[in-house]
């Protein structure tokens, strides 16, 4: 499958949040309860198809213990998108959200689209954060909401879609500037009808241009 | 064509024609094709003579052996018949014969048989046999083994079959049957999916040393069966999926072949009966009344001149009931259902071998192709669609065929290795037990000790990695105990941290039943907030250790142990307290040492400077640049690569860093890396870490920077520890290098 862009996503939170079984749903389409943990950083990718464009994500999934934090903070860097993930089953990982978005405002670009995640929806009689108060931080914050289950899919693929599309709605707002590399956006070059709009100002010699 | 002449002479009461005698299908026992046999069975036999191989019937028996061994081969067609057509019915047949009727014949005779047949079996000219003719000279060890073969050599060893010796043949059955029962060993051991790492290993060292050497000569064979008769259960699941293509039955079920080695063909045949169910079935007794049927009433196409050959089947398969109704044990059938599978296969090399000269002499029939009679309600099929059949079913045979030798190829060169390899651990561990060890222990370490040409002489035998048994033992004296922790210490902290495994299990609990809300339940579990946390985060990483073994996961083994060793050391260190990455460390330890020892190593080792840095994160960029400066000196080209690429080592390998490769390479390499750890310190890590880059460093240069990233954090599962070792070899830190550490630490 052919795709016009290379997005970079990053998927952070507290630990056990379900970050990697997240990734592992959307790339492999599969749940496994038992992994390994991550310490660092693990990778995956998918091509999906967003407002008729094939787009790449290839997706930085990040170890979430809180010590962990500032080595993660340097894979920040030129990234497009954020999963920002709670556990709705545990108060503290939805706590500790202000500091993720503090952490992220301050180590990564301005224009990253992030996404609020509340996962473990299928686990809802344990629920210890409510719907409407991830709704109400995903406001204050502007960021996108939504609520998922790793373990049975749900929303998954939403998640990540609905990220790659608002983040195609900045491009074609011109709100990237696409010829910088931190941006996080990178212009596949082998695609022959680009969208006229970047194809214009692009550098044939280079992957990324606007 | 085999130019070997048999003669053939019955003891049986009936007369048998010359005509029939002289059938090609009897031609060549050794190479007797099944086809050739079904073939004639229908067609009426019209060769007289044969230019190469030639029977002639002497009634007057003298030499009953010969005949046992082509009653045998015969018996084996017809069985590989049953096989090919319906697996289950073959396997079922070896299950049956194991509970099936007494009969007069003596074991003895039986045993003979199966003598003179792997004796034909097992003659240079099938192919793969002959490579199983071990000459193994232990000829009176008789590991287990519950059947005993009594080989006559002056009866045995027939003129006829010039190149294999009673001697062989006997190490060969010796070899069968007591394989099924180490086999049986090792499938239990591979629940454990531990099969390439300690516990097998030292199953084998438990034999005492002075048997090893014997010990060796066995499992030469041993492991030439079991890797032979992975072969023949993957035939049989290629010959079982071409069956069901051609007959059009449900989707294939698909099976891996790259299984390991533990999983045995005993496991995959029971695969085998369980999921080809559906097919018409033959047991023993079934087809002993068909044959009868046959015999008397010759309704069916195939029976015209059948008599005699089935007259012979019956006895032989007889006599086999015998042998296993004699031998109740299960082991025995295990390993004497081995034994058929070895021969079937043998029969299959040989029939394959000449299809080919057949399709001139004879004409076949499909029922030739397929043992079983066609139902009856069937119409007979046309000529054209037999010899359609036909010809898929020989091409079907050597497509077969040549897969399982190239599988044969890689498995023998994968056991070969093996071997090689075990037979140099059986040596290194006797030096390392008899030679160095005690020494240690007497000047109380390895670097008290004052003979360094001993210690010279042990380091150079540390590179090939440890012995598993002594691994433990060495790591332990490698690693001292600096922090002096004792005993007494132990057992405090372990009671704390039982407790307070206890205490968080109960709240979990309650948390669960809804008996306690959040709050209350927080205050419940007050005592320290952070050892709560961690106990919590350690109970949610054991089970995510090492998942692939099933050892640390919930009701595995040592689940409890790497809990509790976890817990000692946040309450050991609180300061530190449990990171990620831990976990892995400690269960390196759990695998080789018990828990008072693994603590003492684990405390010990996460205070050397280098874990400081890392499980503190205090300052842990030092260790990167470094690591950056050695790739740059020793891999200049993929530096330049990963510097346009931006790629840095804190993305990549931290995982090696944080967990001494344990989380990133197979069990059985990281075990070696850490030997060459222990011994040779801080520096081997970054010396394995450009290693392994320099192993991929062309394909790496081709990639940008998420794939090599992808890659270099999921490392390709073929990585073995010979290449990796030579690798390391290369690269050699200089001196500078090694001051480098000096100075970071």
């Amino acid at each position: 499958m052919d795709y016009a862009y290379v997005f970079k996503y990053i998927i952070i939170g507290d630990i056990n949040v379900g970050k990697s079984c997240l990734l592992l749903q959307f790339t492999d389409k599969r749940f496994q309860s038992a992994h390994d943990c991550t310490i660092g950083v693990e990778f995956g990718s998918r091509i999906v198809n967003v407002a008729e464009k094939g787009v790449k994500l290839q997706i930085w999934d990040t170890a979430g213990q809180e010590q962990f934090r500032s080595i993660i903070r340097s894979y920040y860097r030129g990234a497009a998108g954020a999963l920002l993930v709670y556990d709705i089953t545990k108060r503290t990982t939805f706590d500790h959200l202000t500091m993720w978005i503090n952490d992220l405002r301050n180590y990564s670009t301005s224009n990253m689209v992030i996404v609020l995640i509340g996962n473990k929806c299928d686990l809802s009689d344990r629920r210890e954060v409510q719907k409407e108060e991830g709704e109400a931080f995903a406001r204050d914050h502007g960021l996108i909401f939504i609520e998922t289950s790793a373990k049975t899919a749900v929303n998954v693929e939403d998640a990540f879609i609905k990220t790659a599309r608002e983040i195609c709605n900045k491009i074609d707002d011109g709100v990237f500037d696409l010829t910088n590399e931190m941006c996080g956006i990178k212009i596949h070059h082998k695609l022959p009808n680009e969208n006229p709009n970047t194809r214009r100002n692009s550098n044939p010699n280079q992957t990324s241009g606007c | 064509m085999i130019s070997t002449t048999f003669e053939y002479r019955s003891h049986s009461s009936e007369r048998l024609s010359p005509s029939k005698i002289h059938d090609p299908s009897l031609r060549s026992t050794r190479s007797a094709c099944a086809i050739h046999i079904k073939s004639t069975i229908s067609s009426t036999p019209t060769t007289t003579s044969s230019s190469s191989s030639s029977f002639s019937l002497d009634n007057e028996t003298k030499n009953e052996n010969i005949i046992c061994s082509s009653l045998s081969t015969h018996q084996t067609n017809l069985e590989y018949f049953r096989k090919s057509n319906s697996l289950d019915s073959g396997y079922k047949t070896l299950s049956a014969t194991s509970h099936g009727t007494s009969h007069t014949d003596t074991i003895d005779e039986e045993s003979e048989r199966i003598n003179s047949f792997l004796q034909i079996a097992s003659s240079p000219s099938s192919c793969s046999s002959s490579s199983y003719a071990v000459s193994n000279t232990n000829n009176n060890q008789k590991i287990n083994s519950k059947i005993e073969f009594i080989v006559d050599d002056e009866d045995d060893v027939d003129d006829k079959q010039p190149s294999v010796s009673g001697k062989d043949s006997k190490s060969n059955t010796d070899g069968l049957s007591s394989s099924g029962e180490r086999r049986s060993r090792r499938n239990s051991l591979s629940n454990y999916s531990v099969s390439n790492y300690s516990v097998l290993l030292n199953e084998f060292y438990c034999i005492s040393s002075d048997q090893i050497n014997q010990t060796i000569n066995d499992e030469k064979i041993i492991k030439k069966k079991s890797g032979f008769a992975n072969t023949v259960a993957t035939f049989f699941l290629s010959k079982k999926k071409e069956d069901e293509q051609q007959l059009s039955i449900t989707p294939t079920k698909k099976f891996n072949r790259s299984r390991s080695v533990s999983e045995t063909s005993l496991e995959r045949t029971t695969i085998n009966q369980d999921s080809i169910e559906p097919k018409p079935t033959l047991s023993a007794e079934s087809i002993d009344e068909q044959t009868d049927n046959e015999g008397k009433s010759k309704k069916l196409p195939t029976t015209t001149t059948y008599t005699i050959p089935l007259k012979t089947e019956k006895i032989s398969t007889q006599s086999l009931l015998t042998t296993s109704s004699t031998n109740n044990n299960q082991q025995t059938s295990l390993s004497h259902s081995f034994s058929w599978l070895h021969r079937l296969s043998n029969r299959f090399n040989s029939s394959t071998l000449t299809t080919r000269t057949t399709t001139v002499t004879a004409k076949t029939s499909s029922t030739g192709l397929i043992f079983e009679n066609r139902p009856i309600n069937l119409p007979p099929k046309s000529d054209e669609e037999t010899q359609k059949h036909h010809v898929e079913y020989q091409k079907m045979c050597l497509e077969a065929k040549r897969a399982q030798q190239l599988f044969d190829e890689k498995e023998e060169q994968r056991q070969r290795l093996k071997l090689k390899r075990e037979e140099f651990v059986s040596k290194s561990l006797k030096i390392w037990t008899h030679d160095i060890l005690p020494y240690w222990d007497k000047y109380g370490g390895i670097h008290n000790c004052p003979d360094l040409t001993l210690n010279s002489k042990a380091y150079k035998l540390w590179w090939h990695g440890l012995p598993p048994r002594i691994r433990g033992k060495v790591w332990k004296m490698a690693i001292g105990n600096e922090l002096g922790l004792t005993y007494e210490l132990f057992t405090q902290l372990e009671q704390m941290a039982r407790e307070k495994l206890e205490e968080t299990k109960q709240a979990e609990d309650a948390r669960s039943n809804h008996s306690l809300s959040p709050q209350l339940q927080r205050t419940f579990s007050h005592s320290s907030e952070t050892t709560s946390t961690y106990i919590e985060l350690i109970q949610l990483d054991v089970s995510r250790t090492f998942p692939q073994l099933g050892l640390f996961q919930n009701h595995g083994p040592y689940h409890e142990y790497l809990q509790l060793l976890l817990c000692i050391y946040v309450y050991l260190c609180p300061e530190v307290g449990y990171v990620q990455g831990q976990a892995f460390l400690a269960a390196m330890f759990l695998l080789n040492l018990d828990l008072f020892d693994s603590f003492i190593c684990f405390s010990n080792l996460l205070h050397r400077p280098y874990f400081q840095t890392f499980y503190r994160f205090n300052n842990i960029d030092k260790y990167l640049q470094l690591f950056k400066q050695l790739l740059d000196y020793h891999l200049p080209k993929l530096s330049a690569h990963f510097i346009q690429m931006s790629i840095e080592p804190n993305c990549f390998a931290l995982d090696w860093f944080f967990t001494i490769f344990s989380k990133s390479l197979p069990l059985d390499v990281v075990s070696r890396i850490w030997d060459l750890f222990f011994r040779d310190g801080d520096a081997f890590i970054f010396r394995t870490g450009i290693a392994i880059l320099s192993l991929y460093e062309e394909r790496l240069c081709q990639l940008d920077t998420f794939h090599c990233l992808q890659f270099l954090t999921r490392l390709p599962d073929d990585l073995n520890a010979t290449t990796l070792f030579k690798a390391i070899d290369k690269i050699n830190f200089d001196h500078t290098n090694c001051e480098l550490f000096y100075l970071i630490a």
